[in-house]
């Protein structure tokens, strides 16, 4: 019996399925979840932790949660990885950032500024997924945020937007892991600074978190980008 | 070390004609019950806006405000706890269908989506194509988990429904502070 529910957060629609009789209340720990991540990571938020570092001054250091911490240290590696290609900050100052062991964050000039816009939501949608999954004890269950699927146990087919016209066609069966996809174009809300052409890609990966922030390196690059293989992650462009 | 696994059809071409898509998550009747978990029975009840109070919201919403709503009111030991507005909205490209809840102590509770829709965007524009909806919220069959799919695409067009859950609050807000909510 495969139970359903949609609720308005991210900026889209966040949909759960389970493949289980379960507790309404497993859907509302999901998007507790979610509604944490978001009050963490937001720039608008004036009490989250990437609003705070962004109006605090050079030298400023702030222990931050687990939450930030988990995000930020995924951007350091990507960052790393992809020779700078990946930046939270947006050439604001790549290199004026820092995380410690502890979970302090600290900030190194005055102009820095992080927007985690590239990988928050594939990071929400994990941490619901997780909440999800840890309420079912592990039964096959999915959470779709339009861009962002992840998914465990069961057989899910995905069907692709057509981002011009409207309408869906049927794409690929995802049964394990994270599935993101991105669509960058002059009427799109994602616009990337760099790319020449709309383009549509789509990520397969063991997390969203890694799926959704390789789509932006993806668009940019190829579907061969060797940073693919690195996160053991497969890339595809759409016509 | 790639821990995922995917089947991809032999025909994954672009050339496939695409389709339309709708997933119907909630009734009415299971909207309101998870909103108002509360509540022992409900009561739906048509209200008018006098247009001073429809043209107010709309300045203050900057959105249009029609006069007719149906309100579904939330009742506990006979005492009204909240109301609930189904209502739609146009998403990028087809109806989104959401319930929107106030509780009387003027609270708002959750937005819950009760369809979602994809069409061409050729066939949104046909009337006729809509008009096949016209009405349907209110009295949607439970159809929950007919259909597996998922969309992958760019981020769903949620700007409109997060328009319409306001001014569905905006309604119940205004409905609420004239006391036509007992």
């Amino acid at each position: 019996m495969i139970m359903r529910r949609a609720r308005p957060a991210l900026g889209t629609i966040v949909e759960l399925g389970a493949d289980a009789p379960i507790n309404a209340r497993a859907f509302d720990a999901a998007y507790f979840a979610i509604a944490e991540v978001e009050r963490a990571l937001s720039i608008f938020h004036s009490e989250s932790d990437i609003h705070r570092f962004n109006a605090a001054p050079a030298g400023a250091a702030r222990r931050i949660t687990d939450e930030t911490a988990c995000v930020l240290r995924v951007a350091a590696e990507l960052q790393c990885e992809s020779a700078g290609r990946f930046d939270i900050t947006q050439g604001t100052g790549p290199h004026d950032w820092s995380i410690n062991e502890d979970g302090r964050l600290f900030k190194h000039s005055d102009g820095v500024r992080i927007d985690l816009g590239g990988i928050g939501k594939g990071f929400a949608v994990d941490r619901a997924f997780e909440a999800l999954s840890r309420a079912l004890e592990g039964a096959a269950c999915w959470v779709n945020a339009g861009g962002d699927l992840r998914v465990q146990g069961m057989e899910v087919p995905v069907q692709l937007r057509d981002e011009v016209r409207g309408g869906v066609r049927p794409w690929m069966v995802l049964r394990e892991g994270a599935l993101a996809t991105s669509y960058f174009g002059a009427s799109a809300r994602s616009l990337l600074a760099g790319a020449a052409r709309a383009r549509h890609v789509s990520v397969a990966a063991s997390t969203c978190l890694i799926s959704d922030a390789l789509t932006k390196i993806v668009a940019l690059s190829a579907v061969d980008d060797p940073l693919l293989a690195r996160f053991g992650a497969t890339a595809w462009q759409h016509a | 070390m790639a821990r995922w696994s995917i089947i991809i059809p032999a025909a994954a071409t672009a050339t496939a004609p695409s389709a339309a898509f709708a997933v119907e998550y909630l009734s009415g009747d299971q909207a309101q019950a998870t909103i108002f978990p509360e509540a022992e029975q409900f009561q739906t009840r048509e209200f008018h806006l006098d247009e001073k109070a429809r043209s107010a919201l709309e300045s203050k919403l900057g959105l249009p405000v029609r006069a007719k709503w149906i309100v579904r009111l939330a009742l506990r030991g006979g005492v009204i706890v909240g109301a609930v507005i189904v209502d739609d909205v146009i998403g990028k490209f087809d109806r989104i269908t959401f319930a929107a809840g106030l509780g009387l102590n003027g609270v708002v509770r959750e937005v819950e989506i009760l369809a979602y829709r994809e069409s061409h965007g050729q066939e949104v524009r046909q009337a006729a194509w809509r008009a096949q909806f016209a009405g349907k919220s209110e009295s949607s069959p439970l159809r929950v988990g007919d259909d597996l799919s998922n969309i992958s695409g760019a981020t769903l067009s949620c700007n409109h429904v997060a328009d319409g859950a306001r001014r569905s609050i905006a309604v119940l807000a205004s409905l609420r502070s004239v006391g036509a909510l007992k």
